[in-house]
């Protein structure tokens, strides 16, 4: 029975999104509304069902009974291991409370909001779950998809559509890129199914064509999981979707990409002809800089869904130097941070879908000390500032102590100063904006030279506030309370353990049959120099915000020098978006070629 | 002579996607824009088949012959087959998008969308 859950996974959310579509159903809203919290509910308990299943041995799905014979793979293989499947169990539950904000009061153009969510999150559940290269790249592109169309959704506004019309065609290009490596790999090792052409390429000498197969691979993934250079588009596309949707992108959307990223890379990179630490030294540095230069910009705006897009971008470029240390902890760390990253950043972006409710703008200048009366929605924004900055005991805190383990194992303990300085500008630059909606000192409420064109209200009737703002409420304290659960972080290490081995996932998938997962002694991530460390980076964040907040500088009025430089690389405009796109997977190509 | 002729259409697709690549990132029309994305996109299937085809072999449908005959590998065709359908639905929402930006802005330079500022 377990086997056949990963099929009815994928298969649900498409057809209760065509269900959705029979006549007298979508008329009334209300029966919308019940169905899909249902289906993202009940996908919520398949996946738990499917976790429990998985945390030992992996679960194989082949689609249509197509087992392999004699170790030679004949059909299309669903694995579900830990990693895998708690990924799905987080998306959908985050996908369950999106639909439950959005009950009664969202507009949504027929039932078009709830049908597209659905296809999301069903094609996140197959990218996750697949077994073979083509049926990712599929799945990949559904996934976006879905994303660009809601990225248009409120097409009334100039934004949207130009913001779509980027990620459309940077996304659209990089998964052909994807594809173009998906080809390259099915050429030189004659098979798509990855445990199998993970078993021949290690039989086979290191050539070019597969040094820049495995680069076009993972750069089509670090296109999609928005890694500097490729994020501009990312960044626009976060800004103008409709906020619940928005928080489903930056909480689990980039970080399906980086998903790919670990699960290729563990599996390819492991070969003996290629050399690992090219690769690791590529992840690490792309991460760290696009933690830096989206922390950067996270500061200079003045529209707190661009200033939550940009914090999300900094933090995937912190996942991803978990995932470029490539040992247990990293990986585990990486798991536990987007696991806390995704409850937090979504209730960051609910709160943004509230203030746009109740004022009609999500802008710093016209929302000044509109919160003075009833401060629940700014301390909630406060709260949420802090756990990004890694202030114990939230998910982002006991992540990154474990991505700092991970770092002191490899050698670059000094990085993960870094980290936690990147993390400290963006819970800054959120402490910013929140101030403001109390204290109106240094806004200037005229003239906002940051106006994007877009902001118009996402929502159809008044009333429901404390029913909207229950729910990231709930969603915050989960993000903060994830590592005081023992068995979670036990729980992750265990997982990766087995998840990223490369053995055991090949044996796994050709005979079905696999030594169970054996348990880890949990990393201790309690230690008073890691609870030092936390602290300070959320004073630094409570200091530089403050003051930022209430000096007359703005700091969205330099157009000049360095950070006028960082200001202007993200124009807007898809042509240089892709001049960036092509800079950056040649880099990643000639890398890669040169170390061979 | 034949190996030349077999290499040639690998230089076809890399040569598709370059120009392709140009043509997107200089475009001054979104439409053609979007017709330099299906350019890139032909490279890939191009690139594609070229990978599964193979000389002296016949086509994958064994009703009349031996199955012992060698074939071309036909899950690459099928493959190919439902990229073009995903290409296809790409474009589309793309051509859609154009046409309402050319609604929202009265044209359609990228140069001239300026909705979106830093």
């Amino acid at each position: 029975m377990p086997e056949l859950l990963p099929g009815i996974i994928i298969a649900l959310p498409f057809l209760a999104a065509a269900i959705i579509r029979i006549p007298g159903i979508n008329v009334s809203r209300i029966l919308v509304d019940c169905f899909s919290v249902a289906t993202a509910a009940g996908t919520t308990v398949l996946a738990a069902i499917l976790y429990t299943h998985s945390m030992e041995v992996p679960v194989v799905h082949w689609i249509g009974g197509w087992v392999p014979r004699e170790e030679e793979v004949t059909g299309i293989a669903l694995v579900a291991d830990g990693i895998s499947s708690g990924f799905i169990l987080l998306t959908s539950a985050l996908t369950t409370a999106a639909f439950l904000f959005t009950f009664r009061r969202y507009k949504t153009m027929g039932s078009l909001l709830h049908i597209l969510t659905l296809i999301f999150l069903g094609s996140f559940s197959g990218f996750v779950l697949a077994g073979d290269l083509l049926t990712m790249f599929v799945f990949l592109e559904l996934m976006g998809l879905s994303s660009y169309v809601l990225t248009a959704f409120k097409f009334q506004d100039d934004a949207p559509v130009q913001a779509a019309f980027n990620i459309a065609i940077v996304a659209t290009t990089g998964a052909f890129i994807f594809l173009m490596g998906v080809t390259m790999i099915y050429g030189i090792a004659g098979t798509p199914n990855i445990a199998e052409a993970v078993e021949r390429l290690a039989q086979i000498p290191a050539s070019p064509a597969l040094a820049v197969a495995i680069a076009l691979l993972l750069t089509g993934l670090a296109i999609k999981s928005a890694l500097f250079p490729f994020h501009f588009a990312h960044a626009d596309s976060h800004t103008v979707a409709p906020a619940p949707q928005a928080g489903l992108f930056s909480a689990v959307l980039m970080q399906a990409g980086l998903y790919g990223i670990a699960r290729l890379g563990g599996l390819l990179l492991d070969l003996d002809a290629l050399n690992p630490d090219t690769f690791r030294i590529l992840l690490i540095a792309g991460g760290i800089l696009t933690a830096f230069i989206a922390a950067i910009m996270s500061v200079v705006q003045n529209n707190l869904k661009r200033i939550l897009s940009f914090t999300g971008i900094s933090h995937i470029g912190i996942a991803a130097v978990g995932v470029g240390i490539f040992n247990t902890e990293g990986l585990a760390g990486t798991g536990l941070y987007v696991a806390g990253h995704a409850a937090v950043k979504m209730s960051l972006f609910l709160i943004a879908g509230v203030l746009l409710h109740r004022f009609s703008s999500v802008y710093r200048g016209k929302l000044a000390g509109s919160c003075r009366k009833n401060p629940v929605l700014p301390v909630m924004l406060i709260v949420g500032a802090l756990a990004l900055a890694g202030v114990p005991p939230s998910g982002l805190y006991g992540g990154k102590v474990m991505i700092g383990a991970g770092l002191a194992g490899s050698g670059f303990s000094w990085i993960i100063i870094l980290l936690y300085l990147a993390a400290a500008i963006t819970g800054a630059a959120l402490i910013r904006f929140a101030i403001g909606l109390i204290w109106t000192e240094g806004i200037d409420k005229d003239a906002d030279p940051m106006f994007i064109r877009e902001g118009s209200r996402e929502t159809e009737q008044d009333g429901g506030y404390a029913y909207m703002t229950a729910i990231p409420a709930v969603l915050l304290s989960i993000g903060i309370i994830i590592p005081l659960i023992p068995q979670v972080t036990g729980g992750f290490e265990k997982i990766t353990e087995y998840s990223f081995d490369r053995d055991r996932y090949v044996e796994s998938i050709l005979t079905g049959e696999a030594e169970p997962a054996i348990d880890t002694t949990p990393l201790h991530i309690w230690k008073a120099g890691d609870l030092a460390k936390g602290i300070l980076s959320g004073l630094f964040a409570i200091i530089a915000g403050t003051v930022m907040a209430i000096s007359r500088f703005n700091f969205s009025r330099i157009t000049a020098g360095p950070l006028g430089f960082i200001r202007n690389m993200h124009s807007g405009h898809v042509g240089d978006y892709l001049i960036w796109m092509m800079l950056g997977t040649a880099c990643a190509a000639a890398w890669l070629l040169w170390q061979l | 002579m034949i190996e030349l002729v077999d290499n040639l259409l690998y230089f076809v697709a890399v040569w598709l996607a370059i120009i392709g690549l140009y043509g997107m990132s200089t475009s001054r029309n979104l439409i053609h824009m979007v017709m330099c994305l299906c350019v890139f996109q032909s490279s890939v299937w191009i690139l594609l088949l070229t990978v599964g085809y193979r000389r002296d072999a016949i086509a994958p449908i064994f009703s009349d012959v031996s199955p012992d005959e060698e074939g071309i590998d036909p899950v690459i065709q099928a493959i190919t087959i439902t990229d073009i359908v995903v290409g296809a639905a790409v474009i589309a929402i793309l051509l859609a998008f154009s046409v309402h930006i050319h609604k929202r802005f009265g044209t359609l330079d990228p140069d001239m969308l300026n909705s979106i500022k830093k």
